[in-house]
């Protein structure tokens, strides 16, 4: 497992996990896959939909090599928080309970727009039991960027004004399972009426150790989201040197891509 | 505010948990009806605790029957799911200054304001389409694909079918840019098939060709909406064990999957397909059908 994932509650503003990555090595292989996986899928996009696409030889390693090997200052501060994304999707996966599907949205134009999501789904009931909404903040601001970003993002989840990109993306995730139509009526329902909302922030912190009453602060108003604790998690990654870990993890994933036979 | 053959077709929209589609028809025209008064006495609804209320309720309703639209519904239950989810949308439109603040095409998601003129096609009220395009008009973005399709779905909706071919003629050789990003460029690709389908569409209603776009050509406009929607998810394979990592366009697909439904209903209403009536020579029929065509393309209200 490339990572420890225990839980460390900031009661009583949330729930919510403390991460270490125990295996840098497995979690930079991980880490490629995904950003290979994502390539490939945009490959196969630009081929299913035009006449004619050159792809010339390397051009997918071309693509990731860019995204990783980048200029100082914000080219670099977006590498590192794709990267954190990423490794918010893989702890999301190995935290998953089973039948929970985990969408990896792309990127996007302004900040509005839909950061992860966990769906949850019963196979009996043939409905969706909850839906986590994440905020990732890859910062040496994390104070700021919560209170700042990460809460009025949540109110806005709360309040109804992205259920129409909530729909759309579960509409994508819940293909797979072939409802019927009565089956996809309840599901949009419950969706939008009960709102089955949780809300995960994540959040690159220093220093180590980051104690529960650092993150008690932290996550200070996390409160008044949403009522019950179950539904607020608030997840931190402490770092001693939060740019340089993820340059030196950016080279690592580098060389797992340069290695592989993609 | 309905007239009796609308509320009927209202009154078809499934039930929802609180939602009572009989009285629908009553509680659509309430709310419009309340919110043109307090528009009218300069009051906005933030103002209005029933008010927030109200429009709350649209917002939900609109949400619900637009993804209902996408799947999870036929025939004369999509097209009312469909109306009375355009309707919400454009009374929320009407009266919500500042909207969501959402761009209109994203990898993630379209804009309600994209989606209603799609939605009144599919429901066959074309009169509403064209209503409902209005914030549409003009509207031009960076992005070239996407500012095409933009463009092209305010035409589909005014029936300006001819305009979008002269646009397709004039874009026929606008390609995805893949200097930046592929998972953009990917986007783009998406967006720019869904365009290249409602070009086709529109050549077919008007029985003209259908001009070579840089964008794969599919048998039937269907197959290309249908293309998109395909392409727009994938499994990410990691060697780890836990739940399935999907890599997601729900954007394109959305608006691919309103476009399929809305070119099921409209190529069998072109007129170009009308058989000859007796004695009329096919040759001169076929001339006038593509002539009328030009500004009456299809037999709806």
């Amino acid at each position: 497992m490339p990572l420890q994932l225990p839980n460390f509650p900031a009661n009583p503003e949330c729930g919510g996990k403390q991460w270490a990555v125990i295996d840098e090595d497995q979690l930079a292989t991980l880490a490629a896959l995904v950003l290979i996986g994502r390539a490939k899928h945009a490959e196969n996009v630009l081929a299913g939909t035009q006449r004619t696409v050159t792809i010339v030889p390397d051009a997918l390693k071309e693509q990731l090599r860019r995204q990783l090997q980048t200029a100082a200052g914000p080219p670099t501060y977006h590498r590192d928080g794709l990267l954190f994304e990423i490794i918010s999707w893989i702890a999301a996966r190995i935290t998953a309970a089973p039948n929970e599907l985990i969408s990896t949205p792309h990127l996007k134009s302004t900040q509005q727009g839909l950061d992860t999501i966990k769906v949850g789904f019963d196979p009996t009931e043939r409905n969706v039991t909850r839906v986590v909404v994440y905020e990732q903040k890859c910062t040496e601001h994390a104070r700021n960027r919560f209170r700042d970003e990460v809460i009025p993002a949540f109110d806005e989840w709360k309040s109804h004004k992205r259920d129409n990109q909530l729909v759309q993306a579960v509409t994508s995730l819940v293909e797979r399972f072939d409802l019927k139509d009565d089956e996809e009526l309840r599901l949009y329902d419950r969706l939008v009426q009960a709102h089955p909302l949780a809300f995960q922030a994540a959040l690159t912190v220093t220093p180590t150790p980051f104690e529960t009453a650092r993150c008690v602060a932290l996550f200070e108003g996390f409160i008044a989201v949403t009522p019950d604790i179950a539904n607020r998690l608030g997840d931190t990654f402490p770092l001693a040197d939060i740019r340089g870990w993820f340059a030196t993890f950016a080279a690592r994933v580098w060389a797992k891509i340069e290695a592989s036979n993609v | 505010m309905f007239d009796p053959a609308t509320a009927a077709l209202i009154r078809m929209a499934p039930v929802l948990s609180g939602v009572d589609p009989l009285t629908l028809p009553q509680e659509l025209t309430r709310a419009y009806s309340d919110l043109v008064v307090l528009r009218l006495r300069g009051v906005g609804p933030s103002d209005d605790p029933n008010q927030v209320q109200t429009l709350r309720r649209l917002k939900r309703i609109a949400d619900i029957y637009e993804a209902a639209v996408d799947s999870g519904t036929t025939g004369d239950r999509r097209r009312a799911a469909a109306f009375v989810a355009a309707n919400a949308h454009q009374l929320l439109a009407r009266v919500m200054v500042d909207g969501t603040g959402q761009p209109l095409l994203e990898a993630d998601a379209i804009h309600p304001i994209v989606a209603a003129p799609l939605l009144f096609l599919v429901a066959e009220q074309n009169a509403d389409a064209r209503e409902s395009a209005r914030p549409l008009a003009g509207i031009r973005l960076d992005n070239l694909l996407r500012s095409a399709v933009i463009e092209s779905i305010y035409d589909l909706a005014t029936e300006r079918y001819q305009e979008i071919l002269a646009r397709a003629q004039r874009l026929r050789r606008a390609r995805v840019n893949t200097d930046g990003v592929w998972i953009t460029s990917a986007a783009d690709a998406l967006y720019g098939l869904c365009w290249s389908g409602i070009v086709q569409l529109v050549a077919r209603l008007l029985d003209e060709p259908f001009p070579e776009l840089e964008f794969l050509p599919f048998d039937t406009p269907q197959q290309a909406f249908q293309r998109v929607a395909a392409l727009a998810t994938r499994e990410l394979h990691l060697d780890v064990a836990g739940a399935d990592l999907l890599s997601t366009f729900a954007g394109p697909r959305h608006l691919a999957r309103l476009l399929q439904h809305l070119a099921d209903d409209l190529s069998s209403t072109g007129i170009v397909s009308l058989a000859p009536p007796g004695g009329t020579n096919p040759q001169f029929w076929s001339r006038w059908l593509r002539h009328r065509a030009i500004t009456k393309p299809v037999l709806l209200a």
